[in-house]
């Protein structure tokens, strides 16, 4: 298959200085992507997928030009980003930091015809294509209104609109539906379909599984600066297959004698987290061991006098391939 | 051509949101008046309750006209320091708003967005002098001298220092958002040093000689010598020389510095909110 973006061995450090009066100024190395390679075909969604602060954006950043690496190169479409920044820049569309990267004191339109003429387009065809993106994403109606008075969804689809002003081949969506109501983001992962199905590639991130899961052909799960796992959304979970998912719902108990669930024998992992509106401890357990365990652990609980409102053995999902690899959640 | 079209955008968007919301339109009626009168009204104390200290001053000032030498200096002023706050401040305004990535995004000439940030601030400084020419003169009832051929010369050899300087501030204060208060320091010396309501000898050697780097000092005298002391563009070449020579120094300066800082936040991803 035909590359559309590489990536080789990449490293983005960050340095920051502690001045102090009458000491010497300390450097502090702090490794935001700490060595990553891997290619994104053409055509394809590629999803990255990672907890908030994994390097998600910083790997994003890079790859539109935004942020030299420390070592390492990148190519989208076979012209590196560092060399010729702007011919690179060319062929990418990008979402960056979503509803904030627009401006509020403009119209909808005035946006898309602003960063049109940005991205090199002539008047008439600026207008031609905002008139045509903002139709395609609903936006018609309001597109003479001021861009501030628009809920979270509506601006982010101002801000997808204007990653579509060059038509270019490569669209990086960095956690586009962040801050999205459920039907919002919903609608917007229809409309990143669509693209896929005119042909577009794209590279997104996110940090919620189902979503990687949903839009995404390969998967490529990111963790402080680090690829762990990438491969295609069924092969992750699978990769797991012998690791058992079981999620209880319990009341009445504590973290503490949660924690000893991790004593039992084949117990890989124990996870919690406390629901304040219902008072009740989800924990999420993996472990290698298909039925006898299940008695193991719901005798503990029932020992410790917890009351056990819900049990569920599920099917990996691409949250449990995580935390099967580093042993926390996603959302922390 | 690309660049035009880029320069042209970003003043255009520019303009679009400053005229959707009108309420700065009443310092432009309001500031060219006050700004003067400040030190109008002090001259008019030390002068003395028949103003006879005046005298002294016109000697030293070399016009009878004293109001319209104060007033010349602070229009000066007024533009330089519009320039400073406005274009000055651009691209950390647009870093906080969350916009300045969006435009380093764009496959431009980052220096093109830089040259259109500025443009905005030149309008409003010509809006700012020419409602306080027609000011000064139905109100204060200044005699201005020369003709509008002469003042657009004046006008065109303060342009590049203007425009040099903004850009100098726009680019240091994106990199080190904390400079922000040196920028006001600096401010404050260039006001001093300039000599906007005095002429620049009665300071201290060391002060003029630091004066003779700022092309706002000499600016200001062609000005002066062009718009109330009916001297003519030849008379004032010196000034007029080398406030464009000066100025063109700072444009320089200006693209380079910018050039410097645009590397720097490459590496240290400060481009972003905070
Ligand atoms: N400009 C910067 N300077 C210093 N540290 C940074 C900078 N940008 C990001 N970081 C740090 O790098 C890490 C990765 O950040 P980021 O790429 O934004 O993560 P993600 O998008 O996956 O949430 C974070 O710990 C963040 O604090
Ligand atoms: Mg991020």
């Amino acid at each position: 298959m035909e590359k559309a973006i590489e990536i080789r061995d990449v490293k983005k450090y960050f340095y920051s200085k502690k001045r102090a009066l009458f000491k010497k100024t300390e450097v502090k190395e702090f490794k935001a992507v700490d060595g990553v390679s891997f290619d994104i075909y053409k055509g394809e969604i590629f999803g990255l997928l990672g907890p908030n602060g994994a390097g998600k954006t910083t790997l994003i950043k890079m790859i539109t030009g935004l942020l030299l690496p420390t070592e390492g190169n990148i190519l989208v479409l076979g012209i590196d980003v560092v060399k010729e920044t702007i011919k690179a820049q060319r062929n990418i569309g990008t979402v960056l930091a979503g509803d904030r990267s627009i401006y509020w004191k403009l119209t909808a339109r005035e946006n898309l015809e602003y960063f049109g003429a940005l991205y090199g387009l002539k008047r008439k065809e600026a207008k031609e294509r905002a008139e045509m993106i903002l139709e395609r994403l609903g936006l018609s109606e309001k597109a003479d209104q001021i861009v501030e008075k628009f809920s979270t969804g509506m601006k982010q689809k101002v801000a997808l609109g204007k990653a579509l002003m060059p038509n270019a081949p490569v669209l990086l969506l960095d956690e586009p539906t962040l801050g999205l109501d459920p039907q919002s983001a919903i609608n917007l992962r229809e409309i990143i379909l669509e693209f896929k199905r005119e042909g577009k590639t794209i590279l997104l991130t996110t940090h919620y599984m189902e979503e990687a899961d949903f839009l995404s052909d390969r998967v490529a799960i990111i963790d402080s600066g680090k690829i762990i796992a990438l491969d295609k959304p069924d092969n992750l979970k699978k990769s797991i297959n012998e690791v058992k998912t079981m999620k209880l719902e319990i009341m009445g108990t504590s973290y503490e004698t949660i924690e000893g669930l991790k004593e039992l024998e084949k117990v890989e992992n124990v996870l919690t987290h406390y629901n304040q509106q219902r008072r009740t401890f989800e924990v999420t357990i993996h472990h290698e061991d298909g039925e006898s365990i299940v008695h193991e652990i719901l005798d503990y609980v029932l020992k410790k006098k917890a009351k056990v409102l819900n049990v569920n053995v599920e099917e990996p999902s691409l949250e449990d391939v995580f935390i099967h690899l580093t042993g926390k959640s996603l959302r922390e | 051509m690309q660049s035009l079209r880029v320069i042209f955008a970003v003043a255009k968007k520019d303009i679009a949101t400053l005229f959707r919301y009108p309420t700065w339109f009443i310092s432009v009626i309001i500031w060219p008046l006050i700004f003067p009168l400040l030190y109008i009204l002090t001259s008019f104390a030390y002068a003395g309750p028949d103003r006879r200290g005046l005298t002294v001053f016109q000697r030293v000032a070399g016009t009878e006209n004293i109001m319209g030498y104060i007033i010349i200096g602070t229009m000066v002023w007024m533009a330089v320091n519009i320039t400073m706050w406005n274009y000055g401040g651009y691209l950390r305004e647009e870093q906080l708003r969350g916009t300045l990535e969006s435009n380093w995004l764009c496959p431009v000439n980052k220096f093109s967005i830089l040259l259109g940030a500025g443009i905005l601030s030149m309008v409003l400084s010509i809006m700012f002098s020419l409602v306080g020419i027609i000011e000064y003169r139905l109100i204060y009832g200044i005699k201005f001298t020369g003709n509008l051929f002469e003042w657009i010369i004046v006008f065109l050899i303060l342009f590049p220092g203007v425009y040099g300087l903004g850009m100098i501030f726009a680019s240091l204060i994106l990199w080190a958002k904390e400079v922000n208060a040196a920028v006001n320091v600096a401010r404050g010396i260039m006001m001093i040093l300039c000599g906007i309501t005095y002429p620049i000898y009665i300071m201290p050697n060391w002060m003029q000689f630091l004066a003779k780097f700022l092309p706002f000092t000499f600016g200001i005298q062609a000005a002066r010598d062009i718009l109330i002391m009916d001297k003519t563009l030849v008379e004032t070449v010196y000034n007029l020389i080398l406030c464009l020579g000066e100025g063109v120094i700072f444009l320089v300066l200006g693209m380079f510095i910018f050039k410097s800082v645009e590397k720097r936040v490459k590496i240290s991803g400060s481009l972003e909110r905070f």
